[in-house]
């Protein structure tokens, strides 16, 4: 079915000041917060509920047309589609409970800003797991389907590790909810239940899956203080830095503990003692506030490095992760995140050198690396400050090589925005894991209408 | 068609990265806010408010420029309509430029600036008008209005005085000149009336133009890209007011402030004289004990900073300190205030749907702190308002803040 033929039958559903096919619009969504080239989809939806986005579902389903869902935006590529139906998930924006008294836990539809939603509970007097420092605007549905990572997570984990629940409409338009809620009589307060735990389907499924209409998760109470420390190491020293992570860790210290280089702080003009930062922030009673500052300053004099007081992290911790309005100092300019490159902490020495080589090959000097950090485990996050659109070829250029050298490191492992697709997300996989991937895939999906990147050939009988 | 406005600007069009901050909110809603230090509004932008698509927001208007600059998009009508959305409330620029504001506080370095969006679009719109493809039907009517007849009711010049109170003289030349503007010249007559009043009152000897003041021309023409239009009405009204030997012009609506203040001398340089606005004067004279404000006012205010005088003329004190010197007023703050300001929805020329969905949001936002009288420092803002109470069935008063304060002093 064409698009012509497809309108009329969306705006039955969603109303038609909600559809739109206008050149206009379409060249909006045909870009998001990357570099990446845009890419033109043939028609923008707005649904506003979930039983809408059922009957979208049903409909592209019927019809073979691909399907790509928008939240806030920020994760590159995964959001614009060359073809098909752009789901624009932002009108799907309510909280709809936050269970303070009982089991602390809330709900809100997909399209929840994270902001709208961290604002609610903080007047409450509670937290999310998770601060989205990544981007700004994530929703919490995207946040599903990306993990979700960001500030305190070494105290929380994964923001999805705390998703109590979720509500989904598959590409068949059936409507499930996962955990106790999947049972007649419960509240979504709960993940596990006795069967298997069909929420860990959709975390990270970046959009394949499903589209993620409601998110349940845990809430958390709001620490009585909050405190920085930040500790240098110099190049030659990336034992002392390493060994103090984990010392850092095995004492059980921070609330968000990431790994920068002083690319962010060079950017902003500032003279930064050391090339690589450790930066933390440290929450709870005021007295164990102090004591782990402490402990932090014992394992920076045991380790070689310095400590650098509160105020580096508090402005890397605050200022930092909108690099992207940086660059804006020196005239146009943008930004690239080659995000999400799950690795262990040893790995980290290596993703950084190689990062950094490639970056300076193609002039792009302009850059640093965040990278966050749970138990050891990293997730890190160059970002890369060039010109647009002079430099936009190099920057495409260096990526890939990036792409290619982190993918190359033992225990790294690719994440979202990379450069092919197929190949960065088909080659690393062992063939059962494949497998079963493929199978799951194609039992929600068989027509392969949603984001059909991310799983390659899944739809295909080849 | 040649951008050569858009082209001189196009570093803020390609350093909008699309983050979205200019209409969800901030990054890190921890973030200390160095000039607001409570939350931050949910509802930024009112053309968004309206139409849920992207297309219309801050990121959507730079996009769209963008897609010209590169040949992706070409110039229908479809798209000068989507330019001339934009009431230029200025929200996504401050919602953009948070991060400098913190980076500048903690390290006293000043390295960046939010996206300048509104110059974008006013970039846009001047070479729409160029090309003969702008301005909307709507923008043209009131244009034509302010060429024909200086003021953009096409209302006769002579009824400029009309709201002047009953026997009360007002000389043509003066050290202080209130410059009246067009709204409360010819529609919100009880504006120039209460502030000529307090002025009386106070011993304050002013004067106006009278017929001789023509429209600012900033919302209307400099906004909507009529720039030699705009520049006409400008090169007037700045020989009147010199001839007229102020040294000091006061204006009561936020939009006739901002474009004498800031807009007029782009076009001649230095003006000769300053530019201040009716609630700042108002300070003052509370300050040096010209004016008392008396009688009690047992009411809940509320006060909505228009986006002019706040976000721009960053005049958002003033205000405050007048309105809680009043007695027996319980005074409340809205969600989204000061530089943080939610848009009423009406400039530059009324947006049917657009100002209605913003104006009526905007009430439920007092009504939602409480407030029984929404107080600002508008023409436009009180002009939106009104419209929305009405529709709303809502009770709540809207007043200009001349007013309050004239009912303050028992004028």
């Amino acid at each position: 079915m064409n698009i012509k033929e497809l309108k009329p039958l969306l705006e039955e559903i969603v109303g038609a000041e909600n559809v739109t096919d206008d050149p206009i619009s379409l060249i909006v969504y045909s870009r998001d917060y990357s570099s990446l080239p845009a890419q033109k989809a043939n028609i923008v939806v707005l649904p506003g509920s979930t039983q809408e986005v059922s009957e979208i579902m049903r409909l592209a389903n019927r019809t073979d047309t691909p399907v790509t869902v928008r939240g806030g935006a920020t994760t590159a590529a995964l959001c614009t589609s060359k073809e098909g139906i752009i789901l624009d998930l932002n009108r799907m924006n309510k909280i709809i409970r936050v269970d303070e008294d009982a089991c602390l836990y809330m709900t809100a539809q997909g399209g929840t800003s994270i902001y709208q939603i961290t604002k609610e509970l903080d007047k409450r007097g509670f937290i999310l797991a998770g601060r989205p420092m990544f981007g700004p605007v994530a929703s919490i549905g995207a946040w599903v389907n990306t993990v979700g990572i960001g500030g305190n997570c070494a105290r929380y984990g994964y923001f999805s590790e705390n998703v109590t629940g979720i509500e989904v409409v598959l590409p068949s338009g059936e409507i499930v909810r996962t955990g106790v809620n999947g049972l007649q009589n419960c509240d979504p307060y709960c993940r596990y239940t006795h069967t298997s735990d069909l929420t860990g389907i959709f975390v990270g499924s970046r959009g394949s899956m499903g589209v993620v209409t409601e998110v349940s998760c845990r809430i958390h109470p709001k620490p009585e203080s909050v405190n920085f420390i930040t500790l240098g190491y110099n190049h030659d020293n990336f034992d002392g830095l390493l060994k103090a992570t984990n010392l850092i860790f095995r004492a059980d210290i921070p609330d968000t503990i990431d790994i920068n280089d002083d690319g962010v702080g060079k950017m902003m003009g500032l003279e930064i003692p050391t090339p690589h930062l450790i930066t933390m922030t440290v929450a709870g009673h005021p007295d164990e506030v102090a004591r782990k500052i402490k402990l932090c300053q014992k394992i920076a004099v045991e380790t070689g490095g310095l400590d650098l007081g509160p105020d580096i992290g508090a402005l890397i911790y605050y200022g930092g992760a909108l690099t992207a309005y940086i660059y804006k100092k020196d005239g146009y300019g943008h930004l690239v995140f080659i995000d999400s490159y799950w690795h262990s902490l040893e790995a980290y020495p290596h993703l950084y050198k190689s990062f950094k080589e490639i970056l300076n090959k193609y002039g792009l000097t302009e850059n640093g690396i965040f990278g966050w950090f749970m138990k050891g485990v990293g997730c890190s996050f160059p970002v890369v400050a060039y010109k647009e659109p002079d430099q936009r070829e190099a920057m495409n250029q260096a990526w890939k090589e990036i792409c290619d050298a982190w993918f190359s490191v033992r225990n790294s492992a690719p994440g979202m925005s990379v450069t092919s697709t197929t190949e960065y997300n088909l080659d690393p996989l062992k063939p059962t894991h494949y497998w079963l991937l493929r199978n799951i895939k194609d039992a929600v999906d068989p027509k392969n209408i949603m984001n059909s990147k991310v799983i390659p050939y899944a739809g295909r009988t080849k | 068609m040649a951008y050569t406005n858009l082209e001189k600007i196009k570093s803020e069009v390609y350093g909008c990265s699309i983050c979205g901050q200019c209409v969800q909110g901030p990054v890190d809603p921890f973030r200390p806010n160095v000039v607001f230090h409570d939350y931050l509004p949910n509802k930024t932008c009112p053309m968004r408010e309206k139409d849920r698509f992207l297309t219309y927001s801050g990121a959507g208007m730079n996009t769209i420029a963008r897609g010209v600059l590169e040949g992706d998009l070409e110039i229908t009508d479809e798209l000068v309509e989507a330019i001339y959305e934009c009431t230029l409330c200025g929200h996504c620029e401050t919602s953009c430029g948070e991060v400098f504001n913190l980076i500048k506080t903690m390290v006293g370095k000043d390295i960046g600036h939010g996206v300048k969006t509104p110059d974008v679009i006013r970039a846009f719109r001047a070479d729409l008008v160029k090309a003969g493809a702008g301005p909307t039907d709507k923008v043209k009517k009131v244009a034509a209005a302010i060429e024909k007849g200086h003021n953009r009711f096409a209302r006769p010049q002579t009824e400029r005085t009309a709201w002047i109170p009953e026997g009360m003289e007002i000389p043509r030349k003066g050290k202080l000149l209130f410059y009246v503007g067009c709204m409360a010249a010819y529609r919100n007559s009880e504006n120039a009336q209460s502030f000529a009043k307090i002025l009386q009152k106070a011993g304050v000897e002013f004067a106006i133009l009278g017929d001789d003041e023509w429209c600012c021309g900033g919302p209307q023409l400099l906004n909507a890209g009529l720039i030699e239009q705009f520049e006409t009405q400008v090169k007037h009204n700045v020989e009147a007011i010199r001839a007229s030997g102020a040294t000091e012009v006061v204006a009561t609506c936020a939009d006739c402030y901002r474009t004498l203040k800031i807009d007029y001398p782009k076009v001649v340089g230095d003006l000769g004289f300053t530019v201040l606005h009716s609630s700042e004067l108002l300070a003052r004279l509370l300050d040096e004990k010209k004016i008392t404000l008396t009688k009690e006012i047992n009411e809940t205010v509320t006060f909505q900073d228009p986006c002019q005088l706040s976000r721009v003329g960053k005049v958002f004190d003033e205000p405050r300190k007048v309105i809680e010197s009043i007695p027996g007023i319980n005074f409340v703050e809205m969600e989204g205030n000061k530089e943080y300001t939610v848009c009423c929805g009406h400039y530059p020329v009324e947006l049917p749907e657009t100002t209605l969905k913003a104006g009526t949001d905007r009430i439920k936002d007092a009504q939602a702190v409480g407030a029984t009288t929404m107080v600002t420092a508008c023409s436009f803002c009180k002009w939106s308002f009104n419209n929305s109470t009405k529709k709303l069935g809502a009770e709540t008063k809207v007043k200009d803040i001349t007013e309050l304060v004239a009912e303050a002093m028992g004028l």
